[in-house]
């Protein structure tokens, strides 16, 4: 009894105490062409119209391909149901060439019409589309999925438009209040327009599904008109939901279209198999038509959430790649010594909402002194092992050099101490601060690092910090009910107004109450500006304001972070943690590198 | 008899619609919503969920929409997974909860009975005693504990079990041991003393004293009222047992009934939430049912519906 204590004793040392610059766990590659990927949750749909996040949208995109797909190391577009594309001058006007071997699975070509079809289909109201906000670039679709109207000048047939040139958009309410004259004095912007609508004789026109602007000029040929100048559009294309969808299997089964037996996709893999909570199997997809270059037989996506479980998991050579995020904070340290970590840099900003509507944080010198009083070099350090950037700004990156992106805020108690003196707050007397975080990850220990820099910097300030679950947290943070709450920001695709645009004063993602006329025209110029130069320093500029006005604070730029077998081929860190199936092998003996070169 | 089950089936009916309804209000209460996620969608959006799941409408049209589904058996979409029905995903919850809460329950049972019987015919033996105490040592450590002390030891050491999945005969292994654990204890104490106080009584020594052969004495006379305990307990804990085990199903990783009512909870998942809790009732009201007629059956001092 008692030796098979000490035998159960050793074999627990010896498995803690692994040579540290090696693999962890089993490196034996699978028996067959197979990747067993841990996905972190179940995809609530896989429907792409449907799908709201990131874990829906890594297995989405293997089914179905769209005009363009995300290049695996630098998201470029690069072609996929689109052998070629052109652009007018004035990034307005995008017209696709689709090839002519891309087939549906169920035999039938791809053509332009079905991606008429299928984004007519994400707008619609009735499809429900939680990302359909990603489509509102081109014409009309915003005033279609949104119901609201477009004013016309009976005289001349024109639309209203805004400074920037942009048709102007008014909701069905605010139409109403035009008309009966019942406008508030804070409807500032409806005053303004009512004086405008008095000089011309007008007409509200609502937008049907034809108004939206894609057409198919021939079975072959995709044009897409776009509101206003938007030369990123090719890196919006590769998103999930402007990926086609089969009119025939959606008009025939409707909600249970998605089903194994149902689905007609169009993508490199086929569906094999979706059992929540168990895994999704996805096989290649023989009628591809690029199918020779796919060298994975099957994929199988596994939505195990439990950082541990996952871990000894992976270690256990039951699970081949994780996507970023899934590592326990507790392991990483000895994780990142381990030749199979991987890890880069990430478009995902952490940062602190403050709330502008309430005192003392209307005062800018308060919200200033509280940004500089943050180590936030010495938190990185010490709190988050996986490489994390202290950041300044609010844009976690330079987007490759093209963003001339501001360093925004630093780290000065000193001045940060004047600064609150100067509000009437000397050494943070008098100031209390309710500070709210949710549940789960490093989000406590961050507060709590936040709260010690603000205490040694200010010795009498109390701030109280109130944890919340998830779905609370997201409601007092949507009801504007904090002064200060944490939070993180990730693109949708890897340009800065994927950040920027959050901040508008209408936006659904700024609860700050902070509203700057200034930032919104000049993020509203950058938008119709087609000289990609002169739009990137127009967002940096409209940053500066931002940061002028810090309504947030920013902490930290986050970083993938995964472990990968070495018979992984193909999959790479990426700034969006997108991980095309089709560029990746499983090496065994003598497999070759992929196709690209990698 | 039959009247007595009648009865009871027709309280079970009320039962059922309070907890339905206290549940329905309860997750309406909660703050949050089934779609929202860090980043918030447009208004006009959030709008088109709404009416497309009937939440625009007010609680009292959602409260009779939902009922009137009920009715029809029909537990709705759900709104976590909205190509799926709520019923389509709690069978597979069950497909995965209710082979492990058997197996863990046959393994309880299997080794719990005959520990127990052993430690009351012999309880000053050395091995048994060691036993039992094995066993008490399964009670008072948390699955939790238990679970990653044999994933450690079995998966990531000995690399025999995976440490986590669910689909094949080896996934099984370590999740019903854990599952099982603290089952066997309590059933090997519960016979224990069934089968004490069955041996002191005078019915025993009778039969002794009548030359009956000792194993017809412990099966018939001894085992039976013994084992009436052990039945009180099974009814609850097997229904619990089905309705998964969120601990265990966490740790292994195994898409059962309990990793869909956390999810559930969490995502606000209105509609599952309800779909799960209402199996878990039925389950427990028809369960304990069944466990009060077999007591009756086997028990000759026991008779249903009446007297008391």
């Amino acid at each position: 009894m008692k030796r098979l204590v000490y035998i159960g004793i050793g074999l627990l040392l010896l498995g803690s105490c692994a040579r540290p610059a090696a693999y962890f766990g089993k490196i034996e590659p699978p028996d067959e062409a197979v990747l067993r990927v841990g996905n972190g949750a179940d995809p609530a749909s896989l429907d792409p119209h449907r799908a709201p996040g990131s874990v829906e949208e890594q297995i989405v995109i293997n089914l179905f391909e769209g005009l363009t797909e995300y290049d695996p190391v630098t998201l470029d577009p690069i072609p996929a149901v689109a052998e070629a594309w052109d652009v007018n001058e004035r990034a307005t006007r995008f017209r696709f060439h689709l090839r002519r071997t891309a087939r549906w699975s169920n035999g039938r070509p791809v053509t332009a019409w079905d991606f008429v079809y299928s984004w007519r289909r994400a707008l619609a109201p009735e499809t429900a589309s939680p990302n359909a906000y990603l489509l509102y670039y081109i014409k009309n679709a915003e005033a279609y999925n949104t119901g609201k109207v477009k004013v016309r000048d009976r005289r001349t047939g024109r639309f209203l438009t805004d400074a920037f040139g942009r048709e102007l958009l008014l909701t069905p309410e605010e139409l109403d209040r035009i008309r009966r004259g019942d406008l508030p004095s804070g409807a500032r912007h409806l005053q303004e327009l009512r004086r405008r609508l008095n000089d011309h004789p007008w007409e509200a026109v609502t937008v049907s599904a034809e108004a939206v602007g894609v057409r198919a000029l021939d079975d072959a040929t995709l044009e897409v008109e776009l509101e206003a100048p938007t030369a990123f559009f090719l890196k919006l294309t590769a998103i999930g939901v402007y990926r086609p969808v089969p009119r025939e299997a959606i008009e025939r089964y409707g909600r249970a279209w998605t089903r194994p037996e149902h689905l007609v996709n169009n993508g490199p893999f086929r569906l094999v198999e979706f059992t929540p909570g168990r895994h999704v199997v996805l096989e290649k997809n023989p009628l591809y038509w690029d199918a020779a270059r796919v060298r994975l037989h099957r994929a199988v996506f596994y939505p195990y959430d439990e950082a541990t479980t996952v871990l000894n998991l992976y270690k256990a050579g039951e699970l081949d790649v994780l996507v970023s995020g899934l590592l326990p904070p507790y392991a990483l340290r000895r994780l990142r010594q381990k030749r199979d970590y991987v890890s880069g840099p990430y478009l995902l900003s952490y940062f602190l909402l403050v709330n502008v509507r309430r005192p003392p944080l209307s005062d800018r010198r308060v919200r200033w002194a509280l940004a500089l009083a943050i180590d936030r070099e010495r938190l990185c350090r010490r709190l988050l092992a996986a490489g994390q950037q202290p950041s300044g700004a609010f844009t976690p990156s330079d987007f490759q050099g093209t963003y001339p992106r501001p360093s925004g805020v630093g780290y000065d108690p000193e001045r940060a101490r004047q600064l609150l003196a100067a509000a009437g707050y000397p050494e943070g007397r008098g100031l209390r601060l309710r500070f709210l975080y949710n549940t789960g990850a490093l989000h406590a220990q961050i507060a709590e690092a936040i709260q010690a820099d603000w205490r040694r910097a200010f010795p009498f300030i109390r701030v109280e910090l109130i944890n919340q679950e998830w779905q609370v947290y997201l409601d007092t943070v949507r009801l504007g009910d904090f002064d200060i709450a944490r939070r993180s920001f990730s693109a949708d695709f890897s340009d800065p107004t994927s950040f920027l645009d959050s901040l508008l004063a209408t936006s659904p993602n700024n609860p700050t109450g902070w509203a700057n006329p200034e930032y919104d025209r000049l993020i509203q110029q950058a938008n119709a500006e087609s000289d990609s130069r002169r739009r990137m320093t127009l967002l940096a500029r409209a940053e500066e304001v931002l940061l002028d006005d810090l309504p947030i604070i920013p902490i930290y730029s986050s970083v993938t972070s995964f472990l990968r077998k070495p018979y992984v081929r193909g999959w790479h860190a990426n700034v969006l943690d997108r991980h095309p199936l089709k560029f990746v092998a499983v090496e065994r003996e003598g497999t070759a590198p992929d196709f690209l070169g990698r | 008899m039959g009247g007595y089950i009648l009865k009871r089936i027709l309280l079970a009916i009320p039962l059922l619609w309070l907890i339905l309804t206290l549940t329905f209000f309860l997750v309406r209460w909660a703050p949050g919503k089934p779609f929202r996620r860090e980043r918030a969608i447009p208004a006009e959006i959030e709008a088109h969920l709404d009416r497309h799941y009937g939440l625009d409408q007010p609680w009292y049209v959602q409260y009779a929409n939902y009922m009137r589904g009920l009715a029809r058996l029909d537990f709705g979409p759900s709104y976590r997974y909205p190509d799926a029905t709520v019923g389509e995903i709690v069978r597979q919850g069950l497909r995965a909860s209710v082979p492990i809460g058997v197996a863990a329950y046959a393994l309880a049972l299997g080794l719990g009975l005959p520990l127990g019987v052993l430690a009351a015919l012999r309880p000053q033996s050395a091995g048994v005693r060691a036993l039992m105490g094995l066993a008490v040592f399964g009670v008072v450590t948390p699955n939790f504990v238990l679970g990653p002390l044999l994933v450690l030891l079995f998966s990531l050491t000995l690399y025999w079990f995976p440490p986590a999945g669910w689909g094949e005969g080896r996934h099984l292994v370590l999740p019903v041991v854990t599952l099982s654990a603290a089952y066997v204890a309590y059933i090997a104490r519960l016979t224990q003393s069934g089968v004490q106080r069955a041996l002191a009584q005078d019915y025993v020594r009778t039969a002794h004293a009548k030359g009956v052969h000792p194993r017809a004495i412990l099966l018939r006379h001894v085992l039976r009222p013994a084992l009436l305990s052990v039945l009180s307990f099974t009814g609850p804990s097997l229904a619990f047992l089905l309705a998964g085990t969120v601990v265990i199903e966490k740790i292994f990783a195994i898409p059962g009934l309990g990793h869909f009512f956390v999810q559930a909870a969490l995502n606000r998942d209105y509609t599952l939430i309800l779909g799960i809790v209402s199996f878990t009732a039925i389950a427990l009201i028809v369960l304990n049912l069944l466990v009060d007629i077999a007591i009756a059956l086997l028990d000759p001092r026991v008779t249903l519906g009446r007297g008391g």
